[in-house]
Parts: structure tokens; C-alpha cells; sequence
């Protein structure tokens, strides 16, 4: 039964077609000659973070007429894929602001450029591993943006005294610690062991200080058998719970810690904020110590976290040098000094993390001398890292979920991370 | 036992399930309310209240404000693909199942092709083509990525309820005098109101439901829907649990006005097509 002719139901495709059309008239954007907008994403959603980068660039428009900064939000989890799909278009944003371990994935896609030719470039007075995460062929593509962040022990004060207890220097010490403090109500210490870049982070302070290499190499000889072996027995001794596998190191580990059922986790100092709301004060409260190590004279080597400045193709070179001078800007010790109070973290200068010292209290000394000896995650890594990262979450998930023994689980990482290195 | 008895039992046992499924699949609408009613610390004390433990209305003062604007975006992008859903669907339905036309199975078959691609992988290349034609950071270039789903369903559903209409309906009409154009938007349109009311219905809960395509396509031009919306309280450094929960149940109430509104049609047209294969 043909119910049609033929141009009838070309009328209807047409139609569905028109359809699409007229949704298609769209976008008329007014783009005066003098005027330049600067695009930018970011992951900040903190109050603090997100008025003092408006504090910044509404200073930074006032100084330029003409010039226009947007700024659009992506969530942390889904920043990176967004930038790499841009990136594909060559429309990513004019400036970005990435997660340090991501900072060699940009840079391999072409669509960043190095800031070492920019006027005014200056690599004087960082701390090494800050200005390090950007550095790829001999040249630097990154800025901090506000500085950078590590982890270390924080732990309850009242707690310790009660059970008569130190704040621990070493592993041993640790363990015992945390037996003596864990009750029927509350555990010793809440590690962080999620299948996340998160858990990788907190372990590498234990293995790093112990030997371990930059980039794993080794993770399956000694230095890493024995930090793993430390995690997994505070697990089977009960001095940490086996929840530990779903959470993440803040807000989930540091909700425990607050809440009163840990007396002891490994965070940073964007946790400061927080703890004060609960009012939780360090020295009376809370105190700060080094991550232990493993036997005394060894010293602790922490990851850098915090965000990276990067400056893409996009818009030629007046905006590229726009952009730049954007970032530069923050550069000044006036400006670190805001950006790493409004955002929790230590400033990227050494000199200037010694008057922020002296500016936001003691609780920040463990957090400004451990710089010095701070490793970037992906020094000699590059976009190898967050494969490797991987890797080492899976095994420390398996051994503590009881899956693997600590060898078989670090051994199976071995191998795996041979073949990325190789690769 | 008579056959009275046994079928009263038989309908308490499915009334029996039917409230058990329900609860499992209500459970999480229940602790989102809850949820929105608590500070992020009592979210994260280890103990679920099956009441607000110290209810405050602090969540909602928090997000209503920020919120309401995305709210309102996400409407106009579900309203808008469901409508381009039911333009381009109707009648593309129609012609599939009432026309004889050479390239039916290819159509129909590419439709469900089209439905196994997952959307990160449709998003990366809808934003390439979408960057050219210049459709990023607008309402239609968002409302068209939802309808890359919302629209092969709607046909297949659309079609499947054409089939279930007699021939001789659209023939009485023709006898009648009516022309193409009128029998399908007098007679046939009319008599799929139920179909056309469901598919609008799902089609509008694509779009508000989107996620990837809103995340992908949009940057930087005040646009934001809801579910975008709802991460601005989800970061690297804090979450804000009680604000998430909060937006989540803001969210729901318009989405679960149209769904009240339309229910009594969904039902039936779900399952006009059924029987036709």
C-alpha cells in the first residue's frame, strides 16, 4: 500500500530538516576591535579561593582596559577530559588552571605554549619541585597559581595525652600509637585507600622517605614491601578501618578525623579552614608532625600537590603575552602571599614561605620545611604518571582488601609499571 | 482454596513486590531529602538518621539562590529537546511505519545504531563539528546533542504505535476528502496523543538529565544546567554533601511536577505499540 507520493515525503523530511535549521540560527557575538576577552578554566569552588581570584582579576581589568577575563568553572573531576577534548579543537581556553600531576598531559598535546620565551619569564627563587612541574625539553610551561599544597600527620592533641602517648617520629612508633589509641569507638589513624590518585599521594611520603624511588622503579623491593607492610598491618592490627577502601582523603578521611572517630590522619593544610570551624585549634587541639619514617636520620619526601597555570595557543600572541602578564602578575610575594592564604596553600617562593611563616602561625612549619625536599609526581614521568599512579592504588587496594599478599600485589605492580616506564 | 482466594493472594503478592521494588528504588530519593536537611557533618558522622538529626534549612538557603538560574536553563534545554524531539520524531515515525520506502530498514536499524554509541565518545565529536558550526556555548547546539538520543528513541517508540493504528482510519479519512497533510495532523496525530505525550515526556527527561553533553559543549557563556550546576559543591579540596543533597531535591520538583502531570499517559503509551511486533 503506497500511501504517498514521492515529493510528499520529501515535504516531511524537509520539514524535520527545517527543523534543525532554524534551531540552528544562534549565536551573535559582539566583538568590538579594541576589546580582548581572555577565557579561563578552573576547578576552585572554596569561597576563599574563588574571591580572591576575583579579587585578582577584576584588579588585573581595572589595570587593562579593554580587557575581559572569563572565567567558566568545570568540576575537579571532569576538568581534565573537558581541556583534552578542547584541545582536540584547538579552542581550549586561553588560560588553565590544571592539577599539578596533569600538567605533562597538556603539554604533550601541542596546544600550550612554553612560558621560558615570555618577557619577564623567571624561575629565580621558587622552591625546585614547584617550578620543576612544569618543566618538559628544558623548558618551563607553568606558573603556580597559588602556590602548593603536601600532606603530613595531623593529630588530636587531647587523644594523645589521654592515652599517653607521643606524637609518632617513626613506623614503630606509629603502629603503637595507634593501637594505644584506637577504642571501641574510634580508630588510631584513617588512611586513605579509594581507587584514586588521592590514595597514591598519601602512600608516597612512606615510600619516598624510605627509599623509594621517583618513579617507582622499585616498588616491589624493600622500600616498598616495607611502607606497604606498615599500611596493611595498621589495618589488621585495627588501629585503621578497612572502610579506608572507599574514602577519600578529604572530605571523607578528614570527616572521620573531625568527627572524633580518628585520632590521627595524613592531610594537608587546606584542612586548616575546617578544623578551625570545628573549632579544632592547633596547639590546643590539633598539632602537625612530619610523616614518620621508617627508621630515625631517614627524612620524609612528599608529593607537591596544588594547581598550575598554563597558557595555550589560542587567540595569537597578543593574547598569549596577555595571558601572561595575567599570571606574572600573581607572581609578585604580595600577591603569593594572598593567594596561598585565601587558598590554603604554602607560597612557591622559599623566601616568601618564610614570611607567610611568620604571617599564618606555627601550624605551617612542618608544611614550609618539607618543601625543601618535596618531589614532583611526574619529574621524569610526564603523562607516564597517573598510569603508574594507577598502578600503585590497585596493588595497595588488593593488599589491603586481603586480595593479594603485599608482595604479590607490589610484584604485579612491578610488572606493570616496567612496561609504562619501557613504553 | 476457591479460585477467589487464590487470586486475592496472588494480587497481594504482586502488590507485595511492587512495594518492595518501590522502596529499593525510592530509597535514594528518601536520603537525598533527608540528606538536604543535615550539615555536612552530620552527613559524614558514620551514623544515617531516618530523620533529619538537626534539621537546618541552611542546605537550602545555600543553593536556592545559586540555583535557580540553572534550574531554569536546564528547563529550557528539556522543554526544547523535547519538543525538536517530537518536530523531527512524529512525523518521521509516521513515515517509517505507514510508508513503504526503500531505506525503512536501513533507517530504522541506523536509529538503533545510533542509541549503542556511548555519549563521551558522541560529545567529542559533536563539539568538533558544533566548534564549526558555531553552535558551542548556545541553547540549540545543547539542545540538539540531547536530541541525538532523545529522538531515535522517539521514532521507535512513535513507530511502534503507528503500526498499532488501523490502515483503514487514514483511509476513511482520505475517502472523506482530507489530504496527506490533514489525515496526519487531524486524525493520526490526535489518536497518538498518549504515544506523543510519552516520548515528550522521556525526551524532556533527557535533556534534563544530561550531563556529558552540557559539560562538553558548554563553556564559559553563563549557561549552566542543573546538573552542572549541582558540582560546583563537589571539589578537589571540599565537598559540600548537604549542598549536593539539597540541589538534588531543588532539582527534582519540576521534573517531578511534569512527571505527575503526564503520568496517566505514559502507561498507555508505552504499551499502545506493544502488541504490533
Amino acid at each position: 500500500m503506497k500511501l504517498l507520493t514521492k515529493t510528499r515525503h520529501r515535504g516531511l523530511a524537509a520539514l524535520a530538516a527545517a527543523a534543525v535549521a532554524v534551531t540552528g540560527l544562534s549565536q551573535v557575538t559582539a566583538f568590538g576591535a579594541t576589546k580582548i576577552t581572555l577565557t579561563e578554566e578552573d576547578y576552585f569552588n572554596t569561597p576563599g579561593q574563588l574571591s580572591a581570584l576575583a579579587a585578582y582579576t577584576k584588579q588585573f581589568e581595572a589595570a587593562h582596559p579593554g580587557v575581559t577575563i572569563t572565567r567558566q568553572y568545570v568540576p575537579f573531576a571532569n576538568l581534565d577530559t573537558k581541556l583534552l577534548t578542547q584541545a582536540t579543537g584547538n579552542v581550549l581556553p586561553n588560560l588553565l588552571a590544571v592539577d599539578n600531576p596533569f600538567v605533562s598531559t597538556m603539554i604533550s598535546t601541542g596546544q600550550v605554549v612554553p612560558l621560558s620565551g615570555m618577557k619577564g619569564f623567571s624561575t629565580k627563587g621558587y622552591y625546585p619541585a614547584v617550578i620543576n612541574e612544569g618543566l618538559s625539553n628544558g623548558k618551563y610551561y607553568s606558573y603556580p597559581v597559588a602556590g602548593a599544597n603536601s600532606v603530613a600527620l595531623i593529630y588530636n592533641i587531647p587523644m594523645l595525652k589521654a592515652a599517653h602517648v607521643a606524637p609518632p617520629k617513626t613506623w614503630a612508633q606509629l603502629v603503637s600509637a595507634a593501637k594505644a589509641l584506637t577504642t571501641s569507638t574510634r580508630y588510631g589513624i584513617a588512611l586513605t585507600c579509594e581507587a584514586a590518585e588521592d590514595t597514591t599521594w598519601q602512600w608516597e611520603p612512606f615510600f619516598w622517605g624510605n627509599g623509594g624511588k621517583g618513579n617507582f622503579s622499585n616498588i616491589a623491593s624493600a622500600p616498598g614491601v616495607q611502607a606497604l607492610s606498615l599500611w596493611k598491618q595498621l589495618v589488621t592490627d585495627g588501629s585503621a578501618s578497612k572502610a579506608c577502601l572507599n574514602w577519600s582523603q578529604t572530605p571523607a578521611a578528614s570527616s572521620q578525623y573531625i568527627a572524633g572517630k580518628a585520632a590521627m590522619m595524613v592531610n594537608g593544610p587546606w584542612n586548616f579552614p575546617t578544623l578551625n570551624l570545628n573549632h579544632m585549634y592547633y596547639g590546643k587541639q590539633f598539632g602537625v608532625v612530619p610523616v614518620p619514617v621508617r627508621v630515625p636520620g631517614q627524612k620524609s619526601i612528599v608529593p607537591l600537590g596544588g594547581e598550575d597555570w598554563m597558557i595555550s595557543k589560542s587567540g595569537g600572541s597578543a593574547a598569549q603575552q596577555l595571558a601572561f602578564d595575567y599570571i606574572q602578575g600573581m607572581q609578585t610575594p604580595a600577591q603569593e602571599l594572598t593567594l596561598a592564604k585565601a587558598f590554603g596553600y604554602l607560597p612557591g617562593k622559599v623566601a616568601v614561605a618564610q614570611t607567610y611563616l611568620k604571617q599564618v602561625g606555627p601550624e605551617w612549619k612542618v608544611f614550609i620545611d618539607q618543601t625543601l625536599y618535596a618531589r614532583p609526581r611526574t619529574l621524569g614521568l610526564g603523562v607516564k604518571y597517573p598510569k603508574i599512579s594507577q598502578a600503585v592504588w590497585t596493588a595497595i587496594q588488593s593488599a589491603l582488601s586481603g586480595q593479594q599478599s603485599v608482595k604479590g600485589a607490589l610484584s604485579t605492580a612491578q610488572s606493570q609499571i616496567n612496561t609504562i616506564l619501557k613504553g | 482454596m476457591t479460585r477467589l482466594d487464590s487470586s486475592r493472594s496472588l494480587r497481594w503478592l504482586c502488590t507485595l513486590a511492587a512495594a518492595l521494588a518501590l522502596v529499593v528504588v525510592l530509597f535514594p530519593v528518601y536520603a537525598v531529602i533527608v540528606g538536604s536537611f543535615e550539615s555536612t557533618q552530620t552527613l559524614f558522622s558514620g551514623t544515617f538518621y531516618w530523620l533529619p538529626h538537626a534539621a537546618t534549612l541552611a542546605n537550602y538557603s545555600t543553593v536556592i539562590q545559586a540555583q535557580s538560574g540553572h534550574v531554569l536553563t536546564s528547563l529550557i534545554v528539556a522543554l526544547g529537546t523535547a519538543a525538536l524531539a517530537l518536530i523531527v520524531a512524529v512525523p518521521a515515525a509516521y513515515a517509517l511505519s505507514k510508508y513503504r520506502l526503500r531505506v525503512t530498514v536501513v533507517l530504522v536499524s541506523s536509529l538503533l545504531i545510533c542509541q549503542i554509541v556511548p555519549s563521551i565518545v558522541l560529545a567529542t565529536s559533536l563539539f568538533i563539528v558544533f566548534h564549526w558550526t558555531h553552535l558551542v556555548n548556545s541553547y540549540p547546539g545543547l539542545i540538539i546533542a540531547d536530541g541525538t538520543y532523545a529522538i531515535p528513541f522517539a521514532i521507535l517508540v512513535l513507530r511502534a504505535f503507528f503500526f498499532s493504528l488501523p490502515n483503514e482510519v487514514m483511509q476513511a479519512a482520505r475517502v472523506d476528502g482530507a489530504s496527506e497533510w490533514q489525515t496526519f495532523y487531524r486524525i493520526v496525530v490526535p489518536l497518538a496523543r498518549s504515544a506523543v505525550i510519552t516520548v515528550a515526556v522521556f525526551a524532556f527527561l533527557n535533556g534534563w538529565g544530561d550531563f556529558i553533553f552540557a559539560l562538553t559543549i558548554l563553556s564559559g557563556s553563563g549557561i549552566e544546567p542543573i546538573t552542572l550546576g549541582i558540582y560546583t559543591y563537589l571539589g578537589n579540596y571540599s565537598t559540600d554533601w548537604g549542598a549536593v543533597m539539597a540541589s538534588a531535591a531543588f532539582a527534582m520538583v519540576p521534573a517531578g511536577v511534569m512527571l505527575v502531570l503526564a503520568q496517566r499517559y505514559i502507561a498507555s503509551g508505552l504499551t499502545a505499540g506493544s502488541v504490533v511486533g
